[in-house]
């Protein structure tokens, strides 16, 4: 069930609502968590019924090792952990990449995988249950916090709730149990400000959703199915169609996310941002610091540290100079969770491309940063200048766009075909000729562009907007990116309760046109 | 290690990380309070830390710490 749906939205979200505050009046804490994990149990079979029992093996087992983990100490404790990471990995890497390993086996023994026999049967894509990227990352987070010490205390209530708890189940943002757990315990509170709260965040998301990306689909869409056919796109359609995908990827996502976080608030509790103005970013690292932060944080966390900190100090102990540390200790931990964001999408060789170019574009940024701190020392060279910040954001927007057409393309030939229109290999010239775009019309596909671009641009992101509403768990760097232009922040008062109102209304009216699934269901 | 003495020791050690001879010790002092202090040359503060003082954290010591106070009581005791 997806949340721009009148389904949800006019049915399973106010009945639920309703029990837990009924819950909470009458029963209290107890009660509350049972409504929360019930409300998830059948929010889960609605959407995906067959995938039901994973999850609940996925529920018990973790419980069960994360007790262990809790109750045990130095090497056994380690034990356990290295059993339940690997545990969920295996299950992430089996549903996602059989399929994929299948294919390449044939490509490589054609004899082996013949047609009907038992390794091609083994060896099939297999249908990936709902949520199983996001879920078991919550859960592999939850192993490595009791194992550092970080959860004092495990309660299988708060527990469940913390998993099954259904605005972020399916598609995240992946939220940790210490930020989930005292939020859902604490007696529920200012109902009227995180009613008013949630609604505001749950309409804008939705308008996000169902006006601006549904709408930027219309086109992207066709485009990317026609290059998948064979055929090539010249220079200025290749350009429109993958900044095209980029605008309707993010504003799909974080339309997604600010409902999550909505909805999460009508319960009393805070979710960790999704995105930051991902669009006005001077560097890849800052990209990855505001663009699905919750899943850059989560890949920060528990695989970038975990592999810097032992990393560094065996090149600090063998006398490795400066730039050994830092290829040891910075280079290569980043280049491998930048793959992991890559592989993680799913098993294809585009997403492996994707978290590829990712891994060139870090490694290569950190070295010149680190290098070119060093000259500055040195030789007392000034301070990056205004342009410089320009320079810096054309060039990352131009790599996110450049990696963008393998994550979208079909396959690695169609994004072959789109990175050589971008380089003009088909010509500059026919744009009106291509099928697809009769139906909408190339005036139409820039004035959606514009609008795109201006929002992105000019406004301040959601979170800005309602800083007054704490509308999400705090981000450190918030502080220093610019609301834009026009500085907008959101004040209880009607205009702005209006103006909730109409994208509220318009996002339900829009609803029906259909392209009910958000782009992150499928990963 | 006395509190005085593990500050002393612990501010050369983050002077040589940051390239900051200028910032003075506060309890409260965090990440966003110095310019240079971002993730990258965080790791390296840990190692330096470790190797200055002869030990040796797990990355649960570093995350429960909140301000640079803690890191004082930890390496005090």
């Amino acid at each position: 069930m997806a949340f721009n749906s009148y389904g949800f939205a006019l049915l399973f979200l106010p009945i639920v609502f309703a029990l837990y505050r009924l819950a909470a009046l009458l029963r209290g804490p107890g009660a509350r968590l049972l409504v929360v994990i019930a409300a998830g149990l059948v929010f889960y079979a609605l959407a995906c019924a067959w995938a039901l029992p994973v999850l609940l093996i996925s529920l018990v087992g973790n419980y069960a090792v994360a007790g262990r983990i809790a109750a045990t100490q130095g090497t056994t404790q380690r034990g356990w952990l290295i059993f339940g990471v690997t545990a969920n990995v295996a299950a992430l890497v089996i549903y996602k990449f059989t399929g994929f390993f299948g294919a390449n086996l044939a490509l490589v023994m054609p004899g082996f995988m013949a047609a009907g026999g038992a390794a091609s049967r083994l060896w099939r894509e297999l249908a990936l249950p709902l949520g199983i990227s996001f879920f078991t990352f919550q859960q592999i987070s939850l192993l490595v916090d009791v194992a550092r010490g970080l959860v004092p205390q495990l309660r299988p209530l708060t527990y469940l709730a913390s998993i099954l708890f259904f605005p972020y189940l399916v598609s995240g943002p992946i939220t940790y149990y210490r930020e989930f757990a005292p939020q859902i315990e604490a007696e529920p509170r200012d109902w009227l400000r995180n009613g008013i709260t949630g609604i505001t965040l749950f309409s804008v998301g939705l308008f996000k959703k169902t006006l601006l990306a549904d709408s930027l689909i219309l086109w992207v869409d066709p485009m990317f199915a026609d290059v998948a056919t064979g055929k090539s796109p010249v220079a200025v359609q290749a350009w429109v169609m993958v900044a095209g995908f980029l605008m309707q990827m993010y504003f799909d996502f974080s339309g997604y996310s600010d409902m999550a976080a909505g909805v999460a608030r009508l319960f009393g509790v805070r979710l960790p941002l999704n995105f930051y103005s991902p669009m006005r970013v001077t560097s890849i690292m800052d990209w990855w610091r505001r663009w699905h932060m919750s899943l850059g944080r989560f890949v920060n966390d528990y695989i970038f540290q975990s592999l810097a900190l032992p990393l560094t100090r065996k090149a600090v102990m063998r006398g490795h100079g400066r730039w050994g540390v830092m290829v040891l200790g910075v280079l290569m931990p980043t280049a491998v969770s930048m793959l992991v964001i890559g592989a993680w999408h799913g098993g294809r060789w585009t997403y492996i491309v994707f978290g590829l170019l990712h891994a060139v574009y870090m490694v290569v940024a950190e070295a010149w940063l680190f290098w070119r701190k060093k000259n500055r020392k040195h030789k007392g060279a000034a301070a990056p200048s205004r342009l410089d910040h320009v320079r810096g954001h054309v060039l990352t927007i131009l790599c996110v766009l450049v990696a963008l057409v393998p994550f979208r393309a079909a396959d690695m030939a169609s994004a072959l075909r789109i990175w050589g229109a971008m380089v003009g290999f088909n010509g500059s010239a026919v744009w009106l000729p291509w099928p697809v775009m009769a139906p909408v019309g190339a005036g139409l596909v820039a004035v959606e562009l514009a609008a795109a671009l201006f929002i992105v641009y000019a406004l301040p992101n959601t979170a800005q907007w309602l800083d007054r509403l704490d509308p999400s768990l705090p981000f450190a760097g918030g502080d220093k990116v610019s609301r834009g232009p026009f500085g907008w922040r959101w004040r209880a008062g009607l205009g702005w309760g209006l103006l909730t109102g109409a994208a509220l209304m318009l996002g339900l009216t829009f609803v029906s046109r259909g392209a009910n699934s958000f782009v992150y269901f499928s990963f | 290690m006395d509190r005085y003495a593990v500050i002393d020791k612990l501010m050369e050690v983050f002077a040589d990380t940051f390239d900051d001879d200028e910032i003075a010790y506060r309890d409260d002092l965090t990440a966003a309070d110095v310019a240079e202090w971002d993730s990258l040359s965080n790791i390296r503060f840990m190692v330096a830390v470790e190797q200055a003082f002869g030990r040796k954290f797990s990355i649960g010591d570093w995350q429960n710490l909140k301000q640079l106070g803690d890191l004082v009581n930890l390496l005090a005791v």
